[in-house]
């Protein structure tokens, strides 16, 4: 760290932070006192056992369930006690292990639901707001798919149409909750390809997955949670000689 | 020409339209909001005693009293109970989706059921059981064709319905708001995680309630007249339609409204006048036993 980043503060290198997060369900406590931020240009992995918290984490920073406690900011600003919609609409996109699109419209139908909402009114009217729609159908190759309805589509097609919707709302943030789950690994090989087309745009991403070998090749950095607790936080190989993770994994 | 089975479809047809009115506020509050709005009938009561708060002369604002002309005692009575629909979902329904609670959906039965009845004796304490008759919207009986004549205030209301339900269909269909409306409706937290306020789109929904059945209270009030529990068999009607349509379809709505319509009025004519309530519940047996799912409703795949 330079002097002048010390002297500007931590708040101002980390993109997103979270201070203490946790949150209980009853008696169940699903995070507890979660610390991490993450800088510019990091694809954040996070990985733990089933219950461990990390769709828990997801739905904390995406507001759907709001922190008891603790504290996260979004590239300076505190979004903790803000709803989904004006985090969505902050810069931070979302997508569901099981893939939350509306069965009864079209692809097309789908991607322009939040249109009104997520447009810019200075910049997009309804041409371009469509053309927008179709060049992100595109990048994920399912164009084809633009005026099928979403209920016919299949589990990988409507993880692909998701990921396109998330596009929409111009994220600077992206979270995949098991992105990679129950698909072809032809199709994971696409998905992989876009994550990094989207990096080189300049967006970061937070990973939630199972699939230890993918994750660990695409993160640039793990976190893993175990019982709601931050367990290890570091690159990949160091995360991989971690004793502690090691035991969560195996030792459960 | 059977001039009098013609004139008992048209009947049934008007009253189709009239019930699809009061069904589809019913219909797009539950598909939104998933509250089943037991207190939907008393939005039509509130609609036909507004309009003859305005236009009757009995009450007075200032010591003048009010007898503005029907037409626009309608609108009026619209936009007051749309404003009361709101006041009910900010004020009473709102902690059903923005605090974590354990049974939302019988909070919202017990809230709208018990809503209902207070509305219902409200009435009665403060205006009386009497029957009120507002003023014709259009007066006389207007002739059609050969031997069919129709009430004017009876066409009037047909109108008004066709009216508002194109608007409706437009707004849902047509409109960024309404496709937002229809995204929450398939799935909410997919719709709040790609921007849309799921929180404004419930009051939406509850205005929109309000409006068509405001409009359908007071566009019946000169016809069937007001009294407290005057939205008690519209409402029952209402909730078969949106079953027999296939709950949260907009298109089964209106069309289901129309059947129903048709079929009590030949079955008046044809059974008997004495069972006209009660055609709606064969009708609604029928459709549960043979397409539960409703005529236009789809059977999901369920993750």
């Amino acid at each position: 760290m330079t002097d002048t980043e010390e002297i500007l503060g931590v708040s101002n290198r980390h993109v997103f932070e979270v201070a203490n997060g946790s949150i209980a369900f009853g008696g169940n406590q699903a995070l507890e006192a979660v610390s991490f931020a993450m800088t510019k240009g990091q694809l954040l992995g996070l990985i733990g056992p089933n219950g461990s918290g990390k769709t828990t984490l997801l739905n904390a920073t995406s507001g759907i369930y709001p922190l008891n406690t603790g504290v996260i900011n979004f590239e300076g600003r505190s979004i903790e006690k803000s709803s989904p919609h004006e985090i969505a609409r902050a810069g931070i996109a979302r997508t569901f292990q099981i893939a939350r699109i509306f069965p009864r419209m079209t692809a097309l139908e789908n991607m322009l639901a939040p249109g009104f909402t997520v447009r810019d009114p200075d910049t997009e009217d309804r041409t371009t707001l469509i053309h927008r729609a179709k060049e992100h159908l595109e990048f994920l190759d399912i164009d084809g798919f633009a005026h099928e309805q979403a209920a016919d589509l299949s589990g990988g097609q409507r993880m692909l149409l998701q990921f396109a919707r998330a596009l929409m709302l111009k994220p600077r943030l992206m979270l995949l909750d098991e992105p990679f789950g129950g698909i072809h690994p032809l199709l994971v090989e696409r998905i992989l390809q876009r994550i990094s087309d989207l990096r080189s745009r300049g967006i970061d991403f937070i990973v939630v997955s199972h699939d230890l070998p993918t994750i660990m090749g695409l993160a640039t950095r793990i976190i893993v949670l175990a019982n709601g607790r931050l367990i290890a936080d570091g690159t990949p190989s160091e995360v991989r000689e971690d004793p502690g993770v090691i035991e969560a994994y195996l030792g459960v | 020409m059977d001039y009098y089975l013609l004139s008992q479809l048209i009947n049934g047809v008007i009253f189709g339209l009239i019930y699809a009115l009061i069904a589809l506020g019913l219909t797009i509050v539950f598909s939104i909001m998933r509250v089943v709005n037991f207190s939907h009938g008393e939005f039509y009561m509130l609609g036909g005693y507004t309009l003859y708060a305005l236009t009757s002369g009995a009450v007075t604002f200032f010591s003048i009293p009010l007898s503005m002309p029907t037409i626009i005692g309608l609108p009026i009575a619209m936009v007051a109970v749309a404003i009361f629909a709101i006041a009910i979902e900010r004020g009473m329904l709102r902690p059903i989706y923005t605090v974590r609670m354990d049974r939302p959906e019988e909070y919202a039965i017990i809230l709208t059921f018990g809503l209902s009845l207070f509305l219902q004796y409200g009435a009665l304490t403060v205006v009386g059981p009497y029957e009120m008759t507002p003023g014709a919207f259009w007066e006389g009986s207007k002739h059609i064709l050969g031997d069919l004549y129709l009430a004017g205030d009876r066409l009037f209301a047909t109108g008004v319905s066709v009216l508002l339900i194109g608007i409706t269909i437009y707004f849902i269909y047509g409109t960024w708001t309404g496709r937002a409306l229809m995204a929450t409706a398939q799935n909410r937290v997919g719709s709040t995680v790609v921007g849309i306020n799921t929180v404004r789109m419930n009051m939406i929904a509850m205005a929109l309630a309000g409006l068509l059945a405001g409009a359908a209270g007071a566009a019946m009030a000169p016809i069937f007249l007001v009294y407290p529990d005057v939205g008690q068999i519209p409402v029952i009607k209402a909730f078969v339609i949106i079953v027999l349509g296939g709950m949260g379809s907009i298109p089964g709505a209106v069309v289901a409204a129309i059947i129903l319509g048709i079929v009590e009025s030949l079955g008046s004519v044809y059974i008997s006048v004495a069972y006209r309530d009660v055609f709606a519940f064969l009708v609604l047996i029928g459709v549960l036993l043979f397409r539960p799912h409703g005529l236009f409703g789809q059977k999901e795949r369920r993750a």
